[in-house]
């Protein structure tokens, strides 16, 4: 995992595909988004993280993201079954989940804004627009974007 | 088997009213032979009524004269009386006599001739009693003749009695027929309704047969009709299974599609673009060339899966039709293509107004897009794009044409290009998925209308597609 340092947004992205991972890590890094980047690879160890149970109890290395990326495609749980489970949660009420991902069906994108989603987006097949994607999210929800101070947690 | 059923109930009632009719002409023969055999006795009684008063008449003469003897031979007064009495009756008789013959003209003729000769008969008996009333001596010549007047009535008499005689046995002949004909005719009668009784019983039996014949017949069909029924009923259920199970299928797989054969591509291109990127001190000119190339087909791969994504989902999908303003839609279109637009100067002329159809307005933008593309696309290199947009309503069908003064299609092609797939140039010429008139012709059909293309006179193309009017 990476270093977190204390001031910065954090990222949590959900995606089981390595190169898929290393790939976001480089997007990320290109796009000079100023945020720190956790990642968890099914949807099962996305609920753990979120509700910081088992490998996830500590809060300092595996801080409360300021922002969620979600693919839809995971193994375990799916990213509709996460998202069902981040709509009951009352703590990650004011916490943007942005699903990311490669499907465009309809059906796909009517489901996820059903459960809650607040963007969906479509991983592009060329690198660079996924990096022109990943600095555009980051100027519209780090620097533009309002979001609620975080209630109180308990951990 | 059903035009069966009325006809023999027709022929039912035929018979039955055939029937009926010959029975009332045979109650009408018996009557008639009835009121024949009652007129022959009439006459029988007739006839004899006449021989009885001719009797009589004889009678009364023969009274007169035997009273008129005893007074001559006894003088006594009472024989006066008798002799009176019966004169003044003998006229009456034959009165009646002759009332009774009035139908017969030669009984009338004799019996005229029998009044005279008893008329005659009487006077001489009248005039031998006056003589012996005056104390005259009896003619021997008065009492001759009056013997020769009794001999001539009596043989007239015969005669007329013998006439009656001969009329009566014609006509007790007469009666002897009539009843023959009667007892004919009810025997008939009789016989003929016993036979239609029978009749009517064989042919109800018959009929009550070929009903419980039909009828069997009947169920049998319709039980056959309610098995094929179900069996139908069976295999469309298992059809519409086996199809939904299907589509599921290419559910999961369009799903598949979308997801999974996509995160291979994308990997192969970011780390195609990442060797440009870190590695691009290291590589020869030749190397960065194939890394490029590497990146170019993985998007156009990525493309051809969108395209087939879209063509797909045009046919597995329900599509929504509603009222959609094609103006709005092709607003929207041209600003989704506006650095197409751009990049080759194209000069797109849209003439407003454009019709409002009844269709899905996604896939109406998709088939939109992919005509303008295709018009800006499919000019020779170097030459300017000019496309020409507009439409009307004919037929409760809306048109909209789009009308390029590129390269045109060869009209051997004109059916082929909307075919999946279909491509007359080579990437490098004119680049893409060979999908976007397929989806067009698709998506058309599928809002029930159609696509089609022809050439305009200076060579492009012309693409015309029909939807159904709102």
């Amino acid at each position: 995992m990476e270093q977190h340092q204390m001031g910065i947004p954090s990222i949590l992205l959900v995606e089981d595909n390595p190169d898929d991972v290393l790939l976001t890590r480089r997007a990320v890094r290109k796009a000079g988004l100023q945020a720190s980047l956790s990642v968890v690879g099914d949807g099962d160890e996305a609920v753990a993280y979120l509700d910081a149970t088992g490998a996830f109890s500590d809060r300092k290395a595996f801080p409360m993201p300021s922002l969620i990326l979600l693919d839809l495609k995971l193994p375990k749980r799916s990213g509709l079954e996460v998202l069902q489970w981040i709509g009951k949660r009352q703590a990650l009420a004011t916490t943007p989940v942005i699903v990311l991902t490669s499907s465009t069906e309809e059906e796909d994108i009517r489901q996820a804004y059903e459960y809650g989603a607040n963007s969906y987006l479509q991983k592009p097949v060329a690198f660079n627009e996924l990096v022109g994607l990943l600095h555009r999210l980051g100027l519209y929800w780090f620097d533009t974007n309002l979001t609620a101070p975080r209630t109180a947690v308990s951990s | 088997m059903p035009s069966s059923l009325p006809k023999p109930r027709a022929t039912m009632w035929g018979v039955i009213i055939v029937s009926i009719g010959v029975l009332l002409v045979a109650l009408l023969l018996v009557g008639k032979s009835m009121q024949r055999e009652a007129e022959s006795w009439q006459w029988v009684v007739h006839t004899r009524e006449v021989l009885e008063r001719l009797q009589s008449v004889l009678t009364r003469t023969s009274e007169a004269e035997a009273a008129q003897r005893g007074f001559l031979l006894s003088g006594a007064e009472q024989h006066l009386a008798s002799f009176r009495q019966a004169a003044a009756a003998v006229p009456t008789d034959i009165a009646a006599l002759q009332q009774s013959t009035i139908d017969n003209p030669t009984q009338q003729q004799a019996i005229r001739t029998l009044q005279e000769q008893v008329a005659q008969r009487l006077a001489i008996l009248q005039q031998a009693l006056q003589m012996k009333l005056a104390g005259e001596a009896l003619d021997p010549a008065l009492l001759a003749s009056g013997l020769r007047q009794k001999q001539l009535i009596l043989e007239l008499a015969a005669k007329i009695k013998a006439e009656e005689e001969s009329l009566l046995l014609i006509r007790q002949d007469r009666v002897q027929h009539a009843r023959a004909e009667l007892i004919l005719a009810v025997g008939a009668l009789f016989v003929l309704s016993i036979g239609l009784l029978v009749f009517l019983r064989v042919m109800s039996e018959r009929d009550a047969e070929r009903l419980r014949a039909e009828s069997t017949q009947l169920k049998e069909a319709q039980r056959q009709l309610r098995e094929a029924n179900e069996l139908l009923e069976q295999r469309i259920q298992e059809r519409t299974r086996q199809i939904a199970d299907a589509n599921a299928e290419l559910q999961a797989f369009a799903h598949t599609v979308a997801h999974d054969l996509r995160a291979p591509l994308r990997n192969v291109e970011g780390f195609a673009s990442a060797l440009l990127e870190d590695e691009v001190d290291r590589m020869s000119d030749e190397g960065k060339v194939f890394a490029a190339r590497i990146s170019a087909a993985v998007v156009r791969m990525d493309r051809l899966i969108t395209d087939l994504l879209a063509y797909s989902r045009l046919s597995r999908s329900e599509l929504q039709l509603q009222r959609v303003d094609l103006g709005h839609v092709m607003q929207a279109v041209v600003r989704d293509l506006e650095s197409q637009i751009r990049e080759s100067r194209a000069e797109v002329v849209i003439e407003e107004p454009l019709p409002t159809v009844k269709g899905n307005e996604g896939v109406l933008a998709q088939i939109m897009s992919n005509l303008l593309s295709n018009a800006i696309k499919f000019v020779p290199p170097g030459i300017r794009p000019r496309v020409h947009v507009f439409g009307d309503m004919a037929e409760g069908m809306g048109r909209i044409v789009v009308e390029d003064s590129g390269i045109g299609i060869d009209p051997v092609h004109h059916q082929r290009v909307f075919g999946v797939f279909e491509r007359l140039h080579g990437q490098e010429q004119y680049p893409g998925t060979g999908i976007g008139l397929a989806i067009v012709r698709k998506g058309a059909e599928r809002m029930g209308g159609s696509a089609r293309v022809e050439n305009t006179p200076d060579g492009g193309a012309r693409f015309e597609v029909l939807l159904p009017a709102v």
